[in-house]
Order: C-alpha cells, then structure tokens, then sequence
C-alpha cells in the first residue's frame, strides 16, 4: 500500500512541478480527444465491422471483391 | 482497379498522414540516444554542466514527444475505413507485431518516461539513467515492430493465404520478424532517426554559436551530437548498402526506378548525380538521361557485391529476359489471372460440395499464387511505379547523406580544435542542414513506398485492390482536415520549440 502511494505521490509531484509540461499535456489532451472522439467516431467507422455481422460474411464480401464477382 | 479517384485520395490521405507523422518519429528516436549518451557522461563525472546539458536536451525531446504523440494512430484509423480489404487481407500478419508495439509503448511511456522527466533528484542517479537509456531503447523497439510491418509488405514471408477466409495467416513469426526486409529496414530507419537528431543538436547549438551564446554548453553538445552521427551516419551507409541489396533481390522493378535504369547490363554503373529525360518511358528508345555522372559498375558491385553483375533494367523486367532467366509481367499477369480464375473455382466449388473440383481449384490456385497480384494488372506496363518520383527522392536521400557526413567531420575537428565558434560559414551550413535532415528523412520514405508501387503487398494486392468501396468525396474531406490538424500541430512544435531554444538550457 504504501508503495503503491509512493508511486501515486511521485506521479502528482511530477505533474505539479511541470512548467512547460502542462502546456504540452494540454496539446495531447486536445488532440487525443479530436483524434479519438471527433475524427474515429464521426470519420473513420471500421466499414468491415459496420457493413458486415459475421467473419464469415467479411470472408466472402472480400472473396467477392478479389474474385471480380 | 475502377475508383482511380478513390485509390488517388487514399493514396494522398495515407501519404500525407504518414509524412507528417515521420517528421516526429525520427527525432523522438535518436534524441533518446544523445540524452542517454549526455546524461551517461554526467553520472560518469558528476560534472553539473552535463546534466543541465542533458535536461535541456531532454525539454525539447519531450515537446516533439508530446506533439507527435498519437499521430501515427491515424494510419491504423484509415485502414479500417479507407483500406478494409487491404486490413483483412493482411490483418492476421500485422495484429502480432501491431499488439507488441502498442503493449510495449504503453508500458514504456507510462513509467520509464515518467521515472526520465519527474525522477531528477527523487530516484538515485543509477535508477534515472537507466529509465533514460530504457527510454531510448525501448522507443527504437516500438519502431521495430511497426518496420516489420512495412518490411513484410515489401516482402511478404511466413505466412500461407487462406483461401476459405480471404486472409493471410502467420505460419512462421520468426520468418516476419528476421525477414531480411525488415531488419535492414529497421536498421537503415533508425540510424537515419540518429542521423537526423545529431543534426537537430549541431543545428540548434551553432545557432548560440553564432549569437554568441551557451558557448560551453554548445561546444559540448556539439561534441556529442557530431560524434554520434559520424559513427551512425556511417553505419547507415552499410544498412542503406543492405537495403539497395535487398531490392536487387526482392524489388528489382524499384531498385531500377531508384537508378533510371531501363536496360539492364553487366557491369552497371551508379548513377551519381543525373537530369532523366522526362519523354522516355519503358516502350521508347529515347535516352535515359538528359545528364549524368555515372560511377562505373557501382550499381553491380552495390546491388549483388559483383563487378559484373547484370542487373535488370525496367525493360527486362517488364517484357522478360530468358537469358537471364527473368519472368516477362505479361507471363506474370497470365499467371495471376489463373490464380484468380481458380480461386473463383474454388469458392463456387466449395459452395455446391463438390469436393473434388475445389481440391482441383485449390490446387491450381496453390500453384499460382505467388502471381495473385498481377492478376489484377491491366497491362505489364503497371507494374513500373513513377520512376521521376523514385529517382530524384532515392538521389536527394543519398546525396544528403554524405553531405550529413562531411558536416560531422568538419565540425567535429573544429569543435575538438575550440576554432567552430569562429567558422561562421560553417555554422550557417550547419543551421540550414536541420531542414535538409527533414528533406532526407521524407525522400527515404518516398523512395521506399513510392517505388513499390503499384503493390499494398508486393506481388499479391495491388493498391486498386486494397481499398475500400467507399465516397471519394469523404476521403477527400478527410484528407484536408488532416492537412490542418497536422499543419497546426506542426506550427506548434516549431513555435514551443523555438521558444524553448531562445530561453536556452539556464531554465531547462
């Protein structure tokens, strides 16, 4: 226990004691959130997994399209 | 091959999220290395200098570490959408090394990076170093796994095609992870991450030369920097040596794209320097070159370590040469539009239980396989990529690379006889050569996936084959919108950064 509060305090001193740091946690904060929440979700939905239920079915729609059917 | 338009904007999005993405990456991984090598010599000396030296070396890795963060995870977001057949085609290869990367970054980020940039002063100076070291070893391991991926592309190995799941399944990961592709690879990647961070260093430390401040502390880090990156720039003349060998074997279309080579010959000769005549093409007779310097049997001797070697031009490797027993693409394409009909075969076969013939499809499909791809080519003309394109990127990479190497050498002998602050010219060279080290970077990569083209995967999915059937209008909004994002967080890295170097290392 009192390692695992040893870890947490020198994580929160670190992040306390950041002068530049906070500006730059700040740009990744932003960017992950318009990176994974506004550009995957409204952008980039995974077209297999949406048009298609099962494996098998993904199997044959590529099969499809590698065969020129 | 239909949606050109579509393939065009796929292409670009993808061309342009990884350019962006490798103007990070390649910082991030040899600044880890003179941070390690900086803070070595302080915990050596327990000289104060150094660690300041090193901490504010370590400040500016952490804003490109910090801007560039995430911005690889778009590649792995279009391939989902822009690139689905591509992703289940290869999608059991590249989820091994993929996995490992992802694990391995995370772990590596969430404590050694944090023990490197909190843990001054609060951990012994052993366990700090240490942290740093695993900083820079473990980022140039996450890079592995992501060029074993770019390797196996190049040159697929260790995998059998599944002709019931449309996928390709992993049967040996030891062949993916030492295929010769890979390794050279990631060996030419990274040294030329070092390469490019060593001049990051000399660049940014003559400019307090040439203001006439942070002498000590520039004199010093230039010491480091040009040290390190004459001994990697060297070692990445041996690695570039390997990866050209590894085309001869592998890629010969892209190695003669490479050198403008169009009819092969014994004994060929490098292309030093050269102007191509824009009207020539596979099918002319024109001639290759409008001007040239040529180096005698280099290309020979580079390619297969034999004077007289023949190496194929574009010409033999797309109309065939039985002399030398090389495989016309008219032969190739025959050949893979078997594979094709068979596979076909196989499926309707399989659908109406008639087991013998899809035992007689599989095995027809077995035995062309290999030619897949090409079943997909219209002509054999297409399997020749823009060959401009490939030349000049190949040629500026080369030939910025010795010019990195002679700005090492005369640096390093002016800083070891304390006259550099005094060479003006030579510290103007060395500010301006950080922009050319980007220029190099990016014709590395230019050079290798330009000059594959036409193939996602050499010799089995054609880029027409591997994207998705979606609106080329999306892709191209898409397109844009990265284009801002990564301009803007361009604009930032350059901006903290500079601000941060015009403080200088007193507050780092």
């Amino acid at each position: 226990m009192n390692t695992i509060k040893k870890v947490a305090n020198f994580y929160i001193d670190g992040f306390k004691s950041m002068k530049l740091g906070k500006k730059l946690w700040a740009i990744v904060a932003i960017k992950i959130f318009v990176l994974f929440v506004i550009i995957k979700l409204l952008f980039f939905p995974n077209i297999l997994q949406e048009q298609f239920k099962s494996d098998k079915a993904r199997s044959n729609y590529i099969l499809e399209q590698l065969t020129g059917e | 091959m239909e949606h050109l338009s579509l393939v065009d904007w796929s292409r670009a999005q993808f061309a342009l999220t990884a350019l962006y993405h490798w103007i990070f990456v390649p910082l991030t991984l040899g600044l880890t290395f003179i941070v390690a090598i900086m803070e070595t010599i302080y915990v050596k000396t327990g000289d104060e200098w150094w660690k300041k030296t090193t901490k504010f070396w370590m400040t500016l890795l952490a804003i490109n570490f910090a801007i560039g963060l995430a911005t690889g995870i778009i590649m792995e977001f279009e391939f989902g959408t822009n690139w689905s057949n591509y992703s289940w085609i290869v999608g059991d290869i590249f989820g091994a090394p993929l996995a490992i990367e992802g694990i391995m970054a995370f772990f590596m980020e969430s404590t050694f990076f944090a023990v490197m940039f909190f843990g001054w002063d609060k951990v012994s100076k052993r366990f700090h170093l240490i942290s740093t070291w695993l900083v820079a070893i473990g980022s140039n391991l996450s890079a592995l796994w992501i060029l074993v991926a770019n390797g196996w592309m190049q040159h697929p190995v260790g995998m059998h095609f599944n002709p019931d799941t449309a996928r390709n399944e992993m049967t040996n990961f030891w062949d993916l992870l030492f295929n010769p592709n890979a390794y050279t690879k990631f060996l030419h990647t990274i040294s030329s991450g070092y390469v490019l961070a060593s001049l990051f260093v000399i660049s940014v430390s003559a400019w307090y030369l040439l203001k006439g401040r942070e002498i000590k502390f520039a004199r010093r880090s230039i010491m480091v920097a040009a040290s390190f990156g004459l001994i990697v720039s060297l070692f990445n003349l041996t690695t570039g040596d390997d990866a050209a060998r590894q085309n001869a074997l592998n890629q010969p279309v892209k190695l003669a794209a490479m050198e403008g080579l169009y009819n092969g010959k014994n004994g060929a000769e490098l292309v030093a320097f050269g102007i191509l005549n824009p009207k020539k093409s596979v099918d002319n007779n024109q001639k290759e070159f409008l001007f040239k310097l040529p180096i005698p049997y280099g290309l020979s001797v580079l390619s297969y370590h034999k004077v007289n070697a023949f190496v194929p031009g574009l010409k033999e490797l797309v109309y065939g040469d039985k002399a030398h027993n090389i495989m016309s693409a008219k032969e190739k394409i025959q050949k893979g539009k078997i594979a094709v009909a068979a596979l076909k075969e196989y499926k309707e076969a399989k659908a109406k239980g008639d087991k013998e013939k899809a035992k007689e499809a599989l095995a027809k499909f077995e035995a062309n396989s290999k030619y897949l791809g090409y079943g997909y080519l219209k002509k054999p003309t297409d399997v020749v990529p823009p060959v401009a394109t490939t030349f000049y990127a190949f040629h500026t990479m080369v030939g910025l690379g010795f010019w990195f190497i002679i700005l090492f050498i005369i640096s390093l002998y002016y800083v070891m006889i304390n006259e550099l602050h005094s060479k003006k010219w030579l510290l103007r060279l060395a500010v301006l050569s950080l922009p050319l080290g980007y220029i190099a970077q990016e014709a590395g990569w230019i050079t290798a996936e330009v000059g594959r083209q036409p193939w996602a995967i050499q010799d089995m999915l054609p880029v027409g084959m591997a994207t998705s059937n979606i609106q080329s209008s999306s892709v191209m909004l898409t397109f844009w919108l990265f284009a801002i994002i990564f301009t803007a967080l361009l604009i930032a890295e350059v901006k903290i950064m500079t601000t941060q170097i015009k403080i200088g290392p007193k507050e780092a």
